[in-house]
This record gives structure tokens, sequence and C-alpha cells, in this order.
């Protein structure tokens, strides 16, 4: 199925779960925060939560800033 | 009566706000903050970049300090309040820099869009710290709309040319009854302490910090300079002279009147 991530479409493998979707990018160890269509998903369910066609899944982290 | 910077309902003790943008290591981080004795810090948001993941730069982060995480990227002030909301369910606090801009060239804040994003923010609860263009009835308007406070740029973002809106603040600093932080482009610390004189409540560096060729030394000579800088407003600077006034009585001189010894 189509979903955008970090606003980019991508095709993942239907029912796959955000946990699944990390799994196959590189990520840093800790610090990143899971947004799905502007909803915070914390990382104790992000095994849980099965993406449907249509998302829209950021990866964001805190950077330095002024 | 102590001299405190109360902002969000909380007693700020360091008028330095430093930001941890532009620095080559994140390790200099933790150093500049404790040699500026800064408490408020500004972070920002980004989307992780898939083809070089960065450590976690929060980590370099003393716990104690107040996370001000800022809305940079943002163009409207519907991209600000997500990001804000986003900040916050991340863990950053309730505080927020709102930072609204379109303008490229010159990375000048759209003071519209920023009154739209204090609007909603402060009515969600945040503490609001508007960067905006030094307009008075700006200001006037973020202040009624909730804003803890309002931070007027001193120059354009990363430009080091001091405080180039100097009367402008003034008049925010008279005007407006909401503690004013001068934000962006002071390049030395005195330029901070000028900033510090006229009356502003505290000041927001980064760029002068993180790009010094010793960041922590530098970050140290500002820390001193915000506090000189207050103590030389409390203390009531004297007034400016278009003449010279002796300092010291212009009689009983060693000489006699009237003639001079060759």
């Amino acid at each position: 199925m189509q979903i955008k991530i970090n606003g980019n479409a991508e095709s993942v493998p239907d029912n796959a779960t955000v946990q699944n979707v990390m799994a196959t990018r590189k990520l840093p160890e800790t610090g990143t925060v899971v947004v799905l269509n502007d909803e915070i998903i914390r990382a104790e369910v992000w095994q849980e939560i099965i993406l449907s066609g249509g998302d829209q899944l950021e990866f964001v982290r805190i950077i330095g800033g002024g | 009566m102590a001299d405190k910077l109360i902002i969000g309902g909380r007693e700020i003790e360091s008028r330095l706000f430093m930001g941890t943008g532009k620095f080559a290591d994140y390790r200099l981080i933790p150093e500049c903050i404790k040699a500026a004795k800064a408490q408020v810090v500004t972070v920002a948001l980004r989307r992780v970049d898939f083809a070089t993941p960065e450590e976690n730069m929060l980590k370099y982060l003393p716990e104690d300090v107040i996370l001000m995480p800022n809305t940079s990227g943002a163009r409207t002030a519907s991209e600000a309040i997500r990001i804000a909301r986003i900040a916050r369910e991340a863990g950053c606090g309730n505080w927020v820099k709102i930072e609204v801009i379109s303008d490229q060239k010159y990375l000048l804040p759209d003071n519209f869009e920023t009154l739209k994003a204090v609007e909603a923010l402060a009515k969600e609860g945040f503490v609001v710290l508007p960067y905006m263009s030094p307009d008075l009835m700006a200001a006037r308007r973020m202040a009624d709309a909730g804003a803890a406070a309002i931070m007027p740029l001193g120059s354009p973002i990363g430009t080091n040319r001091g405080l180039k809106t100097r009367e402008l603040v003034q008049i925010l600093v008279s005007e407006i009854d909401l503690p004013i932080i001068v934000d962006a482009g002071l390049g030395r610390p005195s330029e901070a302490a000028e900033a510090m004189e006229i009356g502003a409540a505290a000041v927001l560096v980064n760029t002068a910090i993180a790009t010094a060729e010793n960041p922590v030394l530098m970050a140290e000579a500002f820390g001193k300079a915000v506090e000189a800088g207050r103590q030389a407003f409390l203390a009531g600077p004297g007034a400016q002279r278009r003449f010279a006034e002796a300092s010291s009585p212009l009689t009983g001189f060693l000489r006699d009147e009237g003639k001079t010894t060759p």
C-alpha cells in the first residue's frame, strides 16, 4: 500500500506496523519522535499500530536551533 | 526588592538564553551552557534524515535547563502551531518560541502569522515567546493575545550585526508590560550588554557563541556581559551631555590665576 514517509510517497507491505517501517530505516538509537497523521505515537505502541493506505508518517527529532 | 525575571510563572535565574544551533560539535553545547550560566535553551525540530541519521542532541543538554523549542521551518501560523504541538507531545515542555519566517534572504519574522500562532497556542496553554520584528502595535497585540514575553530581533539571524533595532526595542521596553527579550543578531558581548542596558529583560544568543573561535570562552563572556548590562540598567546610568563637565572642581588649582608659568 502507498503511504507517505517524511513527505515522500512510498510503498509498504499491507498491514505493516509502525515498528515494521522503522526497522527498514536507519534511525538514531534514541530521540526519534513518530508522528502519524499529526498524532504522536509513543514507543510502547510502535509494534501495535497498523498503518493504512494514505497514512502520513513522519519521523522527527530534536536538533540544535536558535 | 530582588530583581527577578518571571516567565510563565517560573523564576528564571539567567538572563542569557542560549541557542543550540551551528555548534561544530554537540559536546560543546553543555560546556557553553555551563560557562554562560544559561538556563533557557532553544532547540529545533526536524524530520530525520535517513541518509545521515545523527545522534540524539537532547542527551547533551543538562537535566535542569528549560527547553524552548522553536517553530523554525514554519512559514505560516498553522505550520508553527503544528510544530509546537509535536514538540510538547515529544516531551519538550510547554514553552515555545514562535518563529514564522517566509523571507529567506533576511529571515525576518512574519508578525502577522506570528500573532495568529500566539493567539492559538496561548489558548492551548503554551508559554508563548514570539520572535518578532519590533513593531509596537504587533507587540501590543501579541501581549493581549497572551504572549509570556516578546522577543524582538536585534538584527537578522546569524548576521552578528548587533542591536540595529535599538530605538524600536527601547520603545517596546517602555510601552509593553512584558519581558522584552532581544533575540537574533547580537554578535558580541558588548551588544548583549547594550540590550540589557536599555532595559531588555534578557537576550537570546546563538550564532555569536556557536561560531566563535572559542565558543566556551565566548559563552562565558556573554554571561558576564548580560549580568553587567543588567546591573548598569538597575544602577541608573548618568545623563549624556553635549558639552564637557569636569570631574573635579574648577577651583584650587596649583597655579596663580592670570599667569601661565612659561
